[in-house]
């Protein structure tokens, strides 16, 4: 696990951010919230496989 | 040392960038703290595991069982995940679902502490026949 994913995270929600005020100000509020959805779930999807192996690493450090 | 500098560092860095987040995309904001206390966590698991090798080391000196020991680490777990997963819920602004992961948390851990209890209970019944 490397500190990039933080980066990443901070970088894809500064994106995020920025095409939806572009496309909310272009009067496409649907393709903006379509965008935030679909960032949301991008980094959902990195979070989501750490929290997998932050529960096996528990798991193996308790012998569990 | 060097390993809590890079630990303050991250969380420095991890809480700045939330912030900048939190106004447009409070999600993700929730998501990169989230990432950032596993990330921690993962460093100091090789300290962690140490811990628990000498609480092996000084269980099998003092004559103690890996079935006493086993409920133990069983309870440490589960508290840690508990916390965390309360707290992350706390700082999502929904206390109610942390303090329903705490109350489960409780009970598994009173669950997990169960064979130890019973054991304490039967060697007291043992003593006072």
């Amino acid at each position: 696990m490397e500190v990039d994913l933080i980066f990443k995270i901070a970088a894809i929600g500064i994106l995020v951010a920025v095409l939806n005020q572009v496309l909310s100000r272009a009067g496409r509020d649907e393709q903006a919230m379509m965008t935030t959805l679909a960032g949301l779930v991008v980094v959902l999807m990195m979070v989501v496989q750490e929290i997998a192996s932050l529960f096996d690493l528990v798991k193996d450090l308790f012998g569990l | 040392m060097g390993a809590m500098a890079k630990l303050a560092a991250v969380g420095v860095t991890a809480v700045v960038l939330s912030a900048v987040l939190r106004k447009n995309t409070p999600e993700l904001a929730l998501l990169l703290a989230l990432a950032a206390g596993l990330w921690m966590l993962a460093m100091a698991a090789e300290g962690m595991g140490a811990v628990v090798a000498l609480m092996e080391e000084l269980a099998e000196q003092a004559g103690l069982s890996e079935v006493l020991l086993e409920p133990v680490m069983k309870t440490v777990a589960l508290s840690i995940l508990t916390r965390l997963t309360a707290e992350i819920c706390r700082s999502a602004g929904e206390g109610g679902v942390a303090a329903f992961v705490e109350t489960a948390g409780a009970v598994l851990a009173l669950l997990a502490a169960l064979p130890l209890v019973r054991a304490v209970a039967r060697l007291m019944g043992e003593l006072l026949v």
